[in-house]
């Protein structure tokens, strides 16, 4: 906490933020290697196998306290780390962020003891992952919509219901599923979440193909035939599940910007690497105004991002609340990486339609963050929400 | 990283918005516009008695020495309810007050900056000219060396309050021979000297920041002790200067834009229409959100600036993206927000228009947006 009332406005990071960003600049370089990133996008294959390297090097552990085996980091530093993957790999980012960051955020928030000792402690050695089962049929960006219920029996509940777009269910230890507990109260009221053993019996993944983000996670229908969990799989309050889904949006929007910008980041830099060794009409094609432009104003455009999306970690850190500026950073970041995406690939002429350059997959994965995790349109409504709108 | 103020900063802003408050009343505002009406002498004594004109002068000369996200705060609160006005104020403490503390003499340090201070010094840069406007280095106006003298020839345009400041800095040539960066002076002149006229342009928008003039420099004599920085090094000095303006503009603009938000948020949560707030629906909602956004996003490209300005190093690649993203920023603000008055936004009722035409001046002057690109691809590697 920075509560120094005599500090004027400060844009630089810790020694140990920078020490973060090497760190993971080292393992990327060396271990998500052009090919593999390639081999896991064609084939839609999780690269779950990374997360024990990533523990060793303290990236999984960052945000878990110290007394759980983590390193007890702030979420600007978690901010740090996951924009330095998301400059390589936005599907390897969005994976260690279902490690370390909706799971373990909700799970330290809201958690019983009995839970954090458990699942905390695996976060950090690598050994957990989350999935997050929420969105239905019918209950999109009208999230509180869901159907899926969860009736006591004995000392169990029974979840029954229909998930869809649960990246990740089928490869991962714990699925963290919101169910309607109780039908009678409001929409908002009767709202449980549970954390799931993912081999409990009753469970159906059905994989469905997607564009882009293959090497995330895999993107599940997932069926729940009366699924039994014991009452300890509850997380949070009864009913009160709502506040927990509520209560980790800002954090999960912060993450998402955090790959977004790194990913925008890369993709100007390779763009202004290509455009000065591009030769056309006898001179490098960067020597263009209408190239060196289109660059600057994705560059300014990025810069911005970044700075909304520090501001935003850096009110977390401060226990600010910081709804709209959370809904700011994630609106701005993921239209940044779509634009510079979009923009950017123009660059490359024809090339940049080839699967010989990265652009047309990070082109493909950008589509994501302007859609899951809260839409373009439901953040500017919450944006509006909060600008008295 | 930090993005909150000091206790003292916001008090400062507090101070400052009382003071804009209580003078810059709608009334006086709107006939500034009206009447092209330039405030220079009846408001730069009230800012003095404030202590806003000392702020950037060092305290050896009687000032405050405050830093640049101080100065900061200040023009985008004065911005916050007139760009014609902080202009104005930014031609007394920032680009003047810049030049003289960074390249004056001793002497000259001694009789401007305390009158900085007291708010009796304001000044008008006189460079552009009607051959060199982007390409700022293209000038031709002549000072030629006559004894102790030099004497300066030629025609300057858009010298935004010649007529009004105390001081022109004006911009000469001093050697033809040299290479065309190489070979200008700057010069401190009295705009009361002989030979100098002024023509009044008017102008569509910042109508209250002074007027718009061409300069007729005609055999114009200034002694050896007007010269402002090095003979011949007169470019380091304007390069200099117009990355500070730079940001000084940048403030003033998301200042405003801001406020033009705050405006039409409050009006359209007021105004009905189908039975409900217009703000209620979305296409108005979304509109001022995505404006939000980019006021915010420009606000702290700003504020960075600043800061790496204060921590002494480089920054003209950030000094010129604050720019370009804060006019920019400025310009779509007006444009989009005049939607949420429909007709009335139309009408010299509101102010919204008067935004709308000040802000065209911040994408043109002191570098266009196509001129800051330029510049910002250069530090990019491009």
């Amino acid at each position: 906490m920075s509560m120094d009332n005599d500090a004027t406005v400060d844009f630089g990071y810790t020694t140990e933020q920078v020490q973060i960003r090497e760190t993971a600049r080292g393992f990327t370089e060396r271990v998500l290697t052009r090919a593999f990133l390639q081999e896991i996008d064609v084939n839609g294959r999780a690269p779950n196998e990374l997360l024990p390297e990533m523990a060793k090097l303290g990236f999984t552990g960052l945000p878990v306290p110290t007394e759980y085996g983590g390193s007890g980091g702030n979420a600007t530093d978690v901010t740090v780390l996951l924009e330095e993957f998301g400059r390589s790999s936005l599907s390897v980012a969005s994976l260690l962020n279902r490690a370390l960051g909706w799971g373990a955020d909700a799970i330290q928030r809201f958690g019983s003891d009995a839970q954090k000792d458990y699942f905390l402690p695996r976060v950090a050695s690598g050994e957990m992952i989350f999935a997050f089962s929420h969105t239905e049929p019918n209950a999109g960006s009208d999230a509180a919509a869901i159907i899926t219920k969860a009736a006591p029996d004995g000392d169990d509940f029974i979840i029954s219901g229909s998930k869809i777009f649960t990246t990740g269910a089928a490869e991962c230890p714990c699925l963290i599923v919101t169910a309607r507990t109780d039908a009678t109260l409001g929409k908002h009221k009767g709202i449980s979440v549970f954390l799931v053993d993912a081999t409990t019996p009753g469970i159906n993944c059905r994989r469905i193909e997607k564009l882009g983000m293959r090497g995330a996670g895999t993107l599940c229908e997932v069926h729940y035939d009366d699924v039994r969990v014991p009452a300890s799989a509850l997380l949070g309050d009864l009913h009160g599940g709502w506040r927990v889904i509520g209560g980790t949006l800002e954090r999960a929007r912060i993450a998402q910007a955090s790959y977004c910008v790194g990913a925008a980041q890369r993709v100007i830099d390779d763009a202004v690497q290509y455009a000065n060794e591009r030769e056309q009409f006898g001179q490098p094609i960067g020597r263009f105004q209408a190239i060196a432009h289109l660059l600057v104003d994705l560059q300014v455009r990025t810069d911005a991002a970044r700075l909304l999306l520090y501001r935003a970690a850096s009110m977390i850190d401060e226990g600010v609340p910081c709804m709209r500026e959370a809904s700011i950073a994630n609106l701005h970041a993921t239209e940044t990486l779509v634009r510079v995406t979009s923009e950017g690939m123009r660059v490359w002429g024809g090339y940049g339609f080839t699967r010989e350059f990265e652009i047309e997959r990070i082109l493909r994965d950008a589509r994501l963050f302007v859609i899951g995790d809260g839409s373009s349109q439901i953040q500017r409504n919450l944006i509006a929400r909060q600008m008295g709108l | 990283m930090r993005f909150r103020f000091s206790d003292e900063q916001e008090m400062f802003r507090r101070t400052v918005r009382a003071f804009a408050d209580r003078e810059l009343t709608p009334e006086y505002l709107r006939e500034l516009d009206a009447e092209a009406h330039a405030p220079h002498w009846e408001l730069l004594p009230k800012m003095a008695e404030l202590g806003f004109t000392a702020l950037p002068v060092p305290a050896d000369y009687g000032g405050m020495g405050g830093s640049v996200v101080d100065m900061t705060i200040l023009l985008e609160e004065i911005g916050r309810s007139s760009l014609s006005v902080a202009s104005m104020l930014n031609f007394a403490i920032g680009f003047g007050c810049e030049t003289v503390k960074r390249f004056g003499s001793e002497e000259q340090k001694q009789e401007l900056l305390p009158k900085i201070v007291g708010g009796e010094m304001c000044f008008a840069f006189s460079l552009t000219e009607p051959d060199a406007g982007s390409d700022a280095a293209a000038i031709r106006t002549r000072a030629v060396t006559d004894g102790d003298e030099f004497v300066i020839d030629g025609t300057k345009i858009f010298t935004t309050g010649a007529a009004e400041a105390r001081c022109l800095v004006v911009a000469t040539r001093t050697d033809t021979e040299a290479d065309r960066h190489r070979g200008i002076s700057l010069f401190i002149v009295d705009p009361k000297s002989e030979g100098i006229t002024c023509r009044n342009i008017e102008k569509l928008g910042m109508r209250g920041a002074g007027g718009l003039y061409e300069v007729h420099y005609d055999g114009v004599r200034v002694p050896k002790s007007a010269l402002l920085g090095p003979l011949n090094g007169g470019w380091d000095a304007v390069k200099a200067t117009l990355e500070r303006v730079r940001l000084s503009q940048a403030a003033y603009c998301i200042g405003c834009a801001q406020q033009v938000i705050d405006d039409a948020v409050r009006y359209a949560g007021e105004r009905e229409q189908f039975g409900q707030p217009i703000g209620k629906f979305q296409a108005i909602a979304h509109l001022l959100a995505d404006l939000q956004v980019e006021v915010d996003a420009a606000r702290w490209l700003l504020y960075r600036a600043a800061w790496i300005v204060d921590a002494g190093e480089r920054c003209i690649k950030e000094a010129s993206m604050a720019n370009l993203a804060c006019t920019e920023a400025l310009l779509r603000v007006t444009e989009e927000g005049m939607r949420v008055y429909g007709g009335y936004g139309l009408t010299m009722e509101f102010d919204i228009q008067r935004h709308f035409r000040d802000a065209r001046l911040f994408v043109i002057g002191d570098g266009s947006s196509q001129i800051q690109r330029n510049l910002i691809a250069r530090g990019m590697g491009l």
